[in-house]
């Protein structure tokens, strides 16, 4: 009886939600600045880690902020880490400006665009690329056309080891001419919503070494590692909302969010020195693109040499895009903690109409309810343990209450109750577990969530 | 139309291997003699390096002969590249082992056909040895080999790979040590070893693919990825690694790279710019990578910004390929990698994971290489032998004259200068000179071969008067060489040309003075010497143009050329002016220096000063301070 209470509770949520306001389909889009113009000047700034340190970086400020941006998300001049990441359409033509207002001892800096043909020009000469030198105000200027949509990257081209290291690393976004909600020019590509890991590493001895002006003693052949970054955050920071003025430096989170049976893509960026596998918990993912190319035989075909795993490696200096979805098939059991009959509720998909009542038994085209993505074979079955009480069990911080999607419950006095909408929380992590620590502090690192939200939840 | 053609190309396999088939299966094999030896590396910060490495016996005996002695070996690391042709069923090696350690082969993937090991010791004592089977009883011995072995300082044992059943297989391989691999294939014993599935054919045609063609390619380029810990080097050197008593480094659990190399190089090594020297690569043509890792880390491969379709790894091929900028290249795989470039230029080749600097230096190192992409007109040798000598080319002769350009540009000169080079080579040649041409006739040869066309008479008569005004024929063929429209002519074929100042400075003394292409070693030493200067300051850059310009004019091949005066002033105005002389300054400075108003040091010393070429050395300043 107390179940169908909660069950009621949650249906009431999910209806006001719904009046709320997301009759409009949202889509998560990653943030960045698009733009075809990019002024960037290196600069020094500090970061703060979960392990409750600051570490001095280097990083891509954006000299007078995002062109065209409002409201503004990233502040003009402030050092990013990781630089702003570039949207751009396919077929733009791209010039990025660079200064370097870096200390003298750091040398020039660049930029390269693996994936990319690049026209360099101003600053000095370097090995790879032009540099800017740590004047202040010489500039060199880099021009590409984005001819292939994609995931790609970009990162200092100047004694890499030590930049990169340092924290000269972005993403680039390219968004192919069918449309933004595509992955690559082909209709299969279709998402729901995007997320974007930049993983990066860091092993704070240098950069101590180098906030000391200890230069002599950098030596990057014996760097080890003992801090891992998503998008310039550890694991909890980066679930907390992009653009928050307590982080200043570090303007992007990483906090996947969909609704049951969405499609989502990752785009995966390996921005720094080390490989990490990345495991995808919830279901298998596809990866459909390697390095900015689709993974196909050609000919019209759309990514039929994708591959399915649970594990991806981040290679240095390399992208992947890899799609993911999730609707409980198999689970089961009810993820609805339905007994069946039920409708779907006022104001939803579907409303009034009985939950897969066009399910047939042995019609595969029948088992997925046309409204909100149940999995009609599980449809009804019983949660298979008997719930302790409250009381008798510690709550995870992500704990709804409820064991059911969307379900609410009761907490236990002081709980974080973590889990507004009673969603799912698949964790999305390195498999190389130490890397689930900022310097030595668990949980920290490597550690993200995607949260399958129950239909009808606003996902920004 | 695709399916044809891959039918086609079956049957042309089908009918090249025939004779292949009547020969019989035991011709059909791989044989080489193999010696494993010390070496030492030299790295650029000085630091001296021991390495063990493999070399071939010279005279296919592994009797006689030392290190590098006539008929002995050369021991480098990698090892020298082992081909198997693609109707060989098995490689034999006859292999000969000077290390102290005893040695064993292997080649990852492929399976000996007779394999009398492995070898078994006890531990830590390594004194007793069995071969085959575990000691009956015995828990505690170890596998020192998993071949069998030839023993230290001398011991010689053959290897066998394949049978005519199971032939050898297609593909990239690394054949490195069997024995002790943690501590001996570090050390260097590794060496890549390819069999193509055809001429110019890396892997079969896959039939269940409509249209597929096998992976046809036109170049090949070889890159191996290792690293070196000087510490354990330094270590196994004097005999302190292991499990010895006196041991200073007992494993390498512990162990750091402090060198990273490509083809056992590390930059800014000259090898590895460009890492192709020795593969002449054109835009537009398939270039096969193999790349192999013997290393012990992880590397990824990177070309900036070029694609690559990777085909094969580790000698298996894939049934589409992968279109990417770089991949990850595991310790002990290989992979191979269709690259086809589409502009011609140098283009960055690295290890993305960053094991870019020579034991923690803050300048550039490690595993940085450049590719070197060349453009060429198709036939345009031929045309000038046409043109110049009225005759078809000689055999090899188109060969010998690319490949003299390619070297040139692929050093960074300006890839005109091979056309330069090779005008002024055939209009000095005895066979052009015996010919007599009369002025007008020669006049016309200059325009045809340098500008590809048909002067009119006012343009013939022009030049006869300009030869009247006493000027010589050479310093006509410089206005042309250097002329406005041969320039348009040659980027309107060649593509756009961008040459760092420096480059085409240095090369200017070769041509002008010595009348030739630069050599490599020559032109890299001048050409550091310019980019340290460069790096100092304007003064320096001034001081080593003139240095490199009094060095060439007084060296002795340049005075066993026996320039007359007028030659001279000839030259003064190829090296120095980088144009054809104007006749006033011509007469005018060979009448000083036949009145013995001046001499030759003093009037070089007048071009040297003059503003027009401190304007070029200027030019070498403004291109900056290359890293």
């Amino acid at each position: 009886m107390k179940h169908r209470l909660r069950i009621l509770q949650a249906v009431l949520i999910f209806g006001v939600m719904l009046f709320l306001g997301s009759v409009v389909i949202s889509h998560a889009m990653i943030d960045g600045c698009q733009s075809t113009s990019f002024n960037l000047v290196a600069k020094q700034g500090h970061i703060l880690t979960s392990d409750g340190d600051s570490m001095l970086m280097w990083g891509y400020a954006l000299e007078s902020g995002c062109p065209g941006e409002s409201p503004v998300k990233h502040p003009a001049g402030v050092m990013l880490y990781p630089g702003p990441t570039m949207i751009l359409n396919e077929g733009d033509t791209v010039t990025v400006t660079l200064k370097n207002e870096l200390p003298q001892q750091a040398g020039n800096v660049s930029i390269v665009f693996p994936g990319h043909k690049v026209t360099a020009s101003g600053g000095v000469p370097g090995l790879l690329t032009r540099e800017a030198p740590p004047d202040g105000a010489t500039t060199a200027t880099y021009v590409f056309t984005a001819t292939e949509p994609g995931t790609y990257l970009y990162r200092s081209g100047t004694r890499p080891d030590l930049q990169v290291e340092m924290g000269l690393v972005g993403a680039i976004i390219v968004r192919p001419s069918l449309g933004p909600l595509y992955a690559y020019n082909h209709l299969d590509t279709e998402f729901g919503h995007e997320y974007l890991y930049i993983i990066t590493e860091m092993d704070p001895s240098i950069h101590r070494q180098v906030e000391m002006g200890q230069w002599a003693f950098i030596d990057t052949t014996s760097y080890f590692a003992t801090n891992w970054f998503v998008n310039g955050r550890n694991f909890p920071d980066l679930m907390a909302d992009p653009f928050v003025p307590w982080l200043l430096t570090q303007p992007y989170n990483c906090q996947p969010r969909m609704h049951v049976g969405d499609k989502t893509l990752i785009r995966l960026v390996g921005a720094g020195r080390d490989l990490h596998p990345m495991h995808l918990h919830g279901n298998d993912f596809e990866t459909i693109a390697a390095d900015g190319r689709m993974l196909s035989s050609g000919g019209g075909a759309g990514p039929d040499l994708a591959w399915k795993a649970t594990t991806i490696r981040t290679i240095p200096g390399q992208t992947a895009d890899v799609m993911w979805s999730w609707t409980g098939e198999g689970i089961g059991w009810d993820i609805y903690g339905h007994s069946g009959g039920e409708v779907h509720p006022a104001g939803a998909p579907g409303e009034g109409i009985v939950i897969c009542n066009s399910y047939v038994p042995g019609n595969p085209t029948t088992y997925f309810d046309p409204y909100n993505n149940e999995y009609c074979p599980d449809h009804g079955v019983p949660f298979p343990v008997i719930l302790p009480p409250r009381d008798a069990v510690t709550y995870g911080a992500f704990y709804s209450g409820s064991p059911f999607l969307g379900g609410q419950g009761e907490l236990p006095p002081g709980h974080a109750g973590l889990n507004a909408a009673g969603g799912f929380f698949y964790m999305w992590h390195s498999h190389t577990e130490k890397e689930l620590t900022s310097n030595d502090i668990w949980p920290g690192g490597l550690v993200t969530f995607m949260i399958v939200e129950p239909a009808g939840v606003d996902i920004p | 139309m695709r399916k044809m053609r891959s039918l086609i190309y079956m049957v042309f396999v089908l009918i090249a291997s025939l004779p292949l088939w009547i020969q019989g299966g035991n011709i059909l094999a791989a044989e080489y003699w193999l010696v494993a030896d010390t070496t030492t590396k030299t790295m650029p910060d000085g630091q001296v390096i021991t390495m063990w490495g493999f070399g071939l016996d010279k005279d296919n005996d592994l009797a006689t002969g030392g290190p590098g002695t006539a008929d002995g070996y050369t021991i480098s690391v990698p090892g020298p590249v082992l081909r198997v042709d693609p109707g060989d069923n098995t490689l034999t090696i006859h292999f000969k082992n000077n290390l102290p350690d005893p040695v064993s082969l292997d080649i990852l993937g492929q399976a000996l056909a007779v394999n009398t090991g492995p070898v078994w010791t006890n531990f830590p004592e390594d004194t007793t040895v069995w071969t085959g089977a575990r000691p009956a009883g015995n828990y505690n011995a170890r596998v020192r080999s998993f071949a069998h072995e030839a023993s230290p300082a001398g011991g010689e044992a053959t290897y066998i790979w394949g049978t005519v059943g199971k032939p050898f297989k297609v593909g990239s391989h690394i054949l490195q040590s069997g024995t002790n691999p943690a501590k001996q294939v570090q050390m260097g014993l590794y060496l890549p070893v390819v069999k193509d599935e055809g001429t110019n054919m890396a892997y079969p045609v896959n039939l269940s693919v409509p249209g597929d063609l096998g992976v046809p390619y036109d170049r090949e380029l070889i890159v191996v990825f290792s690293e070196i810990d000087p510490e354990i080097h330094a270590a196994v050197g004097a005999g302190t690694y292991g499990a010895v008593p006196n041991a200073t480094i007992k494993s390498s659990i512990y162990r750091i790279p402090r060198y990273s190399m490509i083809n056992g190089l590390v930059w800014p090594e000259a090898g590895l710019d460009p890492v192709n020297m020795a593969v002449q690569l054109y835009k537009g043509e398939r270039l096969l990578v193999r790349f192999f890792n013997p290393g012990l880390e992880t590397h990824v491969p990177n070309m900036a910004g070029m694609y690559m379709s990777l085909w094969a790894q580790g000698a298996n091929r894939f049934i589409y390929p992968k279109s990417q900028y770089g991949f990850e290249l595991t310790a002990g795989d290989t992979v191979d990698a269709i690259l086809t470039p589409p502009d011609a230029g140098r283009t960055p080749a690295y290890d993305s994971k960053l094991d870019l600097t020579n034991a923690g230096q803050a300048s550039a190192g490690g595993m940085l290489s450049f590719l070197y992409v060349g453009a060429k007109i198709t036939g345009e040798i031929e045309r000038y032998y046409q043109s110049v000598l009225e005759r078809a080319s000689e055999a090899g002769g188109v060969d010998f004259w690319q490949g003299q350009m390619w070297m040139s540009s692929a050093l960074c000169i300006d890839p005109k200068e091979g056309y330069i080079g090779l005008g002024m080579a055939f209009f000095n040649s005895a066979e052009y000179i015996s010919k007599n041409t009369l002025d007008d006739q020669y006049i016309i040869d200059l325009y045809e071969t340098f500008l590809n066309r048909t002067p009119s008479q006012p343009e013939v008569d022009y030049w006869i008067g300009v030869l009247g005004s006493g000027l010589t024929r050479n310093s006509l063929l410089l206005s042309f060489a250097y002329s406005e429209e041969f320039r348009t002519y040659m980027e309107a074929n060649l593509g756009p040309i961008s040459t760092r100042a420096e480059c085409n400075l240095v090369n200017d003394f070769y041509r002008g003075l010595l009348a030739r292409f630069s050599d490599e070693g020559g032109f890299r030493y001048w050409r550091s010497r310019m980019r340290a200067a460069q790096c100092t300051g304007a003064d320096e850059v001034r001081a080593v143009s003139r240095e490199i310009a009094q060095l060439f004019a007084g060296s002795p091949e340049y005075g066993a050329r026996l320039r007359t005066n007028t030659q001279f002033v000839e030259d003064l105005y190829n090296a120095i002016m980088r144009r054809g002389p104007d006749s006033g300054g011509f007469v005018f400075w060979l009448n000083l220096l036949d009145l013995g108003l001046v001499t030759r040091t003093q009037l070089l010393d007048y071009f040297i000063d003059s503003p027009e070429f401190q304007l070029r050395v200027q030019d070498v300043i403004g291109a900056g301070c290359l890293p």
